[in-house]
């Protein structure tokens, strides 16, 4: 039995914080009005974090980053087919890879399409005062209407993918997302290469994400 | 004496019948027609006039929730404005939307005309609370308004989600 780190601080900490602003951002449009302010803050706390991980994909730690769970088709068939053993993978399973990729590309179109939405009452995106209304009423249909529906269907699939994993192949996935470790049978020697969560790689991933809240708050105050 | 023969020939009797209940039809359309089109003489008319009150309201809604939010000072005589317009504008709503004007370029869904009772208690809601928010606004408490203004802005969504397509 190994403990690996697999989920570095800054990795784990996004998740969470992503978890609640998607929340945030769910709950206060659907009681609208002058909830959307905090609509428009959750938006910006979204957009800041995906932008974030979409950086830590390149230059994070082991687990964290594109290059290492972006796996070609073929693979990503044979670990669906069940080919690829029953061991816990690390980090982010083929499968799962995509699943995230998804979510990280809906979300930064939905946080993107949000900031040229109205609510056609009293509230609209920073950016929407740029484009005509036509073209943010269209814009606000796809967030609204569409989009906003296919993000409650991944996180539908997010939740059931770990609870499947959870009852039926009996690996818990939550646990190492809360403290990084994943628990890998085995002799020492074959345990799967640690992800690097020591202060500096920390550091950066701070810096990086303060970048992105800079920009991000630019483009909100604007 | 055998049976008398008509004076004219039956096809004339129907033909008389026909040229009679055309005559009353043409009589009753514009009465018939008059019950629905709220007195717009074609359907695009009234899309484009209610189109215009939601402009308007629109516009004034925008500026009390500046206030509301806090981006601008509350101004009592900009807001008694404002509220003043939203109020006498929704109240222009429960005759405009004739049946017939279901057509493009109108954004309302068929449930409007479907759902008569239902649509006509959500414009009630609105006018309710606009006159709330027009009696809040004079008396200049701000948390009055802002209660108000929420109030409205709650009957514009729950309208807009049942009834508006985007």
């Amino acid at each position: 039995m190994n403990r690996v780190r697999i989920w570095d601080l800054p990795t784990r900490l996004f998740h969470f914080a992503l978890m609640a602003s998607v929340a945030g951002a769910l709950v206060t449009s659907q009681i609208g009005g002058e909830a959307m302010t905090w609509h428009a803050r959750c938006g910006y706390a979204t957009l800041s974090l995906v932008l974030f991980r979409i950086g830590w994909g390149v230059m994070g730690s082991r687990y964290a980053r594109f290059a290492t769970m972006l796996r070609s088709p073929r693979v990503i068939w044979n670990y669906a087919r069940g080919q690829m053993g029953s061991q816990p993978w690390p980090g982010h399973n083929p499968l799962g890879a995509l699943s995230v990729t998804a979510m990280l590309l809906i979300l930064l179109t939905q946080t993107t399409t949000g900031l040229f939405a109205n609510d056609d009452i009293a509230f609209e995106g920073p950016l929407a005062k740029l484009i005509d209304k036509e073209g943010s009423d269209r814009i606000s249909w796809l967030h609204a209407d569409v989009t906003g529906f296919v993000i409650y269907g991944l996180i539908g699939l997010h939740i059931a993918a770990v609870l499947f994993y959870f009852v039926r192949r009996r690996i818990n996935l939550l646990t190492p997302m809360i403290t990084g470790d994943q628990i890998v049978p085995g002799p020492a020697r074959s345990a799967p290469l640690p992800a690097q969560d020591h202060g500096w790689i920390r550091m950066r991933a701070l810096c990086i994400f303060l970048v992105c809240t800079v920009g991000v708050s630019y483009i909100a105050f604007i | 004496m055998g049976t008398r023969k008509p004076f004219y020939p039956a096809s004339l009797y129907t033909m008389k019948y026909l040229i009679q209940s055309t005559f009353m039809l043409t009589l009753m359309m514009p009465l018939a027609a008059s019950a629905d089109n709220e007195g717009f003489s074609r359907p695009t008319d009234a899309i484009k006039y209610r189109q215009g009150l939601f402009q308007v309201m629109g516009t004034h809604t925008q500026r009390l929730g500046a206030m509301a939010k806090g981006d601008v000072p509350f101004d009592k005589q900009s807001a008694q404005a404002n509220a003043a317009l939203i109020e006498l504008l929704s109240s222009q709503l429960n005759h405009a939307f004739p049946t017939g004007s279901d057509i493009s370029p109108s954004k309302a869904k068929p449930e409007v005309w479907q759902e008569t009772a239902a649509f006509k208690s959500k414009l009630n809601d609105l006018q309710t609370s606009a006159t709330r928010l027009n009696t809040a606004v004079k008396s200049a408490d701000i948390a009055a308004f802002k209660a108000a203004f929420s109030t409205v802005s709650q009957s514009c969504k729950s309208c807009h989600d049942t009834y508006r397509n985007r």
